[in-house]
């Protein structure tokens, strides 16, 4: 004993003199032998704490308390007076957990700070989540959980995760979803990995695990277990040696596309048989190759075949929209393919990547089904000051600040740049900076070396309010949730403000060198999407408009000269297929403006198209702030003499703009050129339409059915006057006979 | 001590609380001890003692026995 003492006494030089103690603590042949050395080891040398040392102290306490529990409460009992060292804190928090006093335990591990912002933080946040499930807290925990999961990237802290969720449920997620993963690796090891990172982004996932190299069979038999499962989502882990290419392929190009038309048919059977949408991992391009530079300089030779296959991928999904593909060869790239492979793991047991590449691996796939399922981020918040350019605005003036030239000014303007595209594919960028609006909105307007210009911005929260409160009133403007918002600021204290107050936003730790910015954002995978659509490239835009819109719409002195200056135009069309999915989502999802809340599916709807004597219009809307898109539907049925008005709905967005009048006018004018003698209506009271419970009575209908319920029918009969439209309108009506092609008849 | 070590990992690997494992442990005697929990031990092992094994050593990791003279050919005594 005295012999381990002087030891410890000595490893003051050593590169971590905590973890060398903690690990001859370790060894000690007895209880009291531990705690006494575990005791001096956090008291010598326990000031700061590496996250290395925390998990020895962790396994040394379980241990202890397990064996000699009488030697550890002894150990509780000294540590009782809180030293100045952060190592006793975590060895008191970790045997206070142990004894199962988790709220005092709890208490210790909120305060004490991270080892590092990824790994220890994780390890830290987690044994929060722990602590507060054990006191039955489960809201702060599945925080916590998630906030570990998005720090970690160690396959031991995410098993760890994965336990926790045991103790979840998937009310604590976004969406619940079944995963399965299949492919030509041993893929168990994945599983738990996969449920904690789909925790982090919302998805509560149940998991299935293939069988070893079954996934063509699982695939294609109806009667398989995977077929029973029924997944929403197979992720295909296929693996560049399950693919047996020779060093040199005698012909490559038709190797490659066999191999692509293979995984297409499986594709195929994944969407129209199992219904599922697929992640297709394509394949690493090996390290190690035999043929060295030949395996690429060769047309034939396996690196360059891989290649063409992963880049034939690429090709093939390109028109499968229930197809992704994960792209393997860049992680591992990434990750470093010098450790993403371990052969004795390989060999003995089938398991590739190595497990602390899994992780890296499969964040990718859970990016995409984020983007699948509209999980992802929406808006980007940024600080101002030494995040968009060096130094302070308000005190070192426009020709003061950093940006552009060279050195961090040039940093800054490139990390503008990497913003500017990001706004470019769809994210809407929001600024939420403590400034006077004056100075900060000078350095946009007047400052030669702007990349990002007022235009890029869709909102400005510029002022002296703390950043939470800026980013309630971006969430609240923009009309989005707190959990789309990523916030980036350069400064620790406003980032650990926000996540402290607003738990839901997701603030990426950002580094001190701006060089490193754009890295240390992208690393988040919070934007990755599936396909940029012309909604996206306009949707800053679309925002700015929104934003403008409400403003405008406080301060006009009339009704009608608000509707007025909106200078609206207002596009009828009758179904059409490209619009179909917008239309059936409306008709299936509006409730406040909707008078008979009839729901179709898609294939009724479809028939409904078929038929002559149905009217069916669709209503765009735009208007001085942008365009608001397909808002509105109506449907008129001709039968016994008379239009019967089947649906009419208006999404909330476009009420109270007497568009719905247009909407009418044009199935009236229908209905007079088919020379029916009325127009009837039905109003069906719901809950939720309240606000069209008298509309046909304001317009003029006459009310000829009333029934006991509430709901009744109107009529109008066509021998009166049309009413005037209101002026303010510019219409383009596409509805009318000459113009309404009837599809498929 | 090492030995705590060892059950530990074993504890977690077969996630039993209350496991007990003796030098004469072999395959036969855990019931869940399949490849599954084969590539589990090497990981947990690895990651406990700092270790890395050989292909030819994950491969003929057949008992409690077989590990322990894995640790002492790296100076980790079990007793």
């Amino acid at each position: 004993m005295e012999h381990a003492q002087q030891i410890l006494s000595l490893l003051g030089s050593v590169d971590d003199p905590l973890l060398a103690s903690l690990r001859i603590a370790a060894d000690a042949a007895d209880g009291g032998r531990q705690s006494q050395l575990l005791i001096d080891a956090t008291g010598r040398y326990g000031k700061q704490c590496g996250l290395s040392a925390i998990r020895e102290m962790s396994r040394i306490v379980s241990r202890l308390v397990r064996r000699y529990p009488d030697d550890a409460r002894q150990v509780l009992t000294r540590l009782a007076t809180p030293g100045d060292g952060i190592a006793q804190g975590w060895s008191r928090a970790m045997l206070l957990e142990a004894f199962g006093s988790a709220p005092e335990a709890l208490a210790i591990y909120a305060l004490l700070p991270d080892p590092d912002a990824g790994e220890g933080r994780a390890a830290r946040l987690l044994a929060c989540a722990r602590t507060m499930l054990a006191g039955g807290d489960r809201t702060p925990a599945a925080r916590s959980l998630r906030e570990a999961i998005q720090c970690a990237s160690g396959f031991h802290t995410m098993r760890d995760a994965a336990k926790l969720l045991d103790r979840l449920d998937c009310t604590f997620a976004r969406k619940r979803a079944k995963i399965a993963l299949v492919g030509t690796t041993t893929l168990d090891l994945y599983a738990p990995v996969l449920r904690a990172l789909a925790f982090a982004g919302g998805i509560w996932a149940d998991v299935f695990v293939g069988g070893f190299n079954q996934y063509r069979q699982e695939i294609l038999d109806p009667r398989s277990k995977l077929a029973a499962f029924a997944p929403d989502a197979i992720i295909v882990a296929a693996h560049w040696q399950a693919l047996g290419l020779p060093d040199e392929d005698p012909s490559p190009e038709s190797t490659a596309s066999d191999t692509i038309s293979t995984f297409a048919s499986l594709w195929q059977h994944c969407r129209d048989r199992l219904r599922a949408f697929v992640l297709q991992h394509n394949f690493e391009v090996p390290n190690v190759e035999p043929y060295g530079r030949l395996s690429w300089s060769l047309p034939g030779g396996r690196s360059r075949l891989l290649q063409r296959i992963n880049v034939g991928l690429w090709d093939a999904i390109e028109h499968e929209s229930d197809v992704a593909v994960v792209d393997v060869d860049q992680v591992a790239g990434y990750y470093g393919k010098a450790s993403w492979h371990d052969p004795a793991l390989w060999h003995t047991a089938r398991q590739y990547p190595t497990v602390d590449a899994i992780p890296a691996l499969l964040r990718q796939d859970v990016a995409v089904l984020k983007s699948l399922w509209g999980l992802n981020a929406k808006c980007l918040v940024l600080d101002l000051d030494g995040t968009l350019w060096g130094g302070v605005i308000g005190e070192d003036g426009l020709g003061g600040i950093e940006l552009g030239g060279t050195g961090s000014g040039e940093a800054y303007a490139d990390f503008q740049r990497y913003l500017r595209s990001l706004q470019h594919r769809g994210v809407v960028l929001a600024v939420c900076s403590k400034n006077n609006p004056d100075d900060a909105l000078q350095v946009f307007r007047a400052h030669p070396e702007m990349v990002l210009t007022e235009a890029d911005i869709a909102l400005f929260e510029i002022g002296w309010l703390p950043k939470d409160e800026g980013l309630r009133r971006v969430a609240a403007t923009l009309n989005i949730g707190l959990d789309s918002i990523v916030f980036v600021d350069d400064s620790p204290q406003e980032r650990a403000w926000v996540r402290q107050r607003l738990p839901e936003v997701m603030v990426p730790e950002m580094p001190t060198d701006p060089a490193r910015y754009a890295a240390a954002l992208a690393d988040g995978l919070y934007f990755e999407s599936l396909r940029v659509t012309d909604e996206d490239k306009q949707r800053t835009r679309t925002y700015q408009s929104n934003a403008e819109r409400a403003k405008l719409e406080t301060s006009s002195a009339s009704i009608d000269g608000f509707l007025e200056s909106l200078h609206m135009s207002v596009d009828l069309r009758p179904f059409e297929e490209i619009d179909l999915p917008r239309i059936v989502q409306l008709i299936n999802k509006t409730n406040q403006f909707n008078l008979t809340s009839k729901r179709r599916s898609e294939s009724e709807i479809r028939e409904l198209m078929r038929c002559p004597h149905v009217y069916s219009q669709s209503m765009r809307l735009a208007d001085r702030f942008g365009d608001n898109g397909l808002t509105g539907v109506m449907i008129g049925i001709e039968e016994h003499g008379a239009f019967h008005i089947d649906t009419w709905l208006l999404s909330c967005r476009v009420m109270g703009r007497r568009v719905e009048e247009v909407m009418l006018h044009s199935l009236v004018r229908r209905a007079r050129e088919r020379q029916v003698s009325a127009v009837v209506g039905d109003c069906i009271l719901t809950a939720k339409n309240a606000p069209v419970h008298d509309l046909y009575d304001r317009l003029g209908f006459e009310r000829s059915e009333q029934r006991v319920n509430g709901d009744r029918t109107y009529r109008w009969s066509l021998a009166k006057e049309e009413w005037e439209l209101p002026s303010f309108f510019a219409i383009r009506d596409f509805t009318q006979r000459g113009s309404h092609v009837a599809k498929d008849c | 001590m090492a030995t705590d070590r060892l059950q530990s990992v074993f504890r977690e690997v077969f996630d039993d609380d209350q496991l007990e494992i003796r030098a004469s442990t072999t395959k036969t005697d855990i019931p869940d001890w399949d490849s599954m929990a084969d590539v589990k031990l090497i990981i947990g092992l690895e990651d406990e003692f700092r270790i890395k094994f050989t292909t030819s050593e994950i491969g003929r990791l057949q008992s409690v026995g077989d590990v322990v003279a894995a640790l002492s050919r790296r100076g980790i005594i079990v007793d």
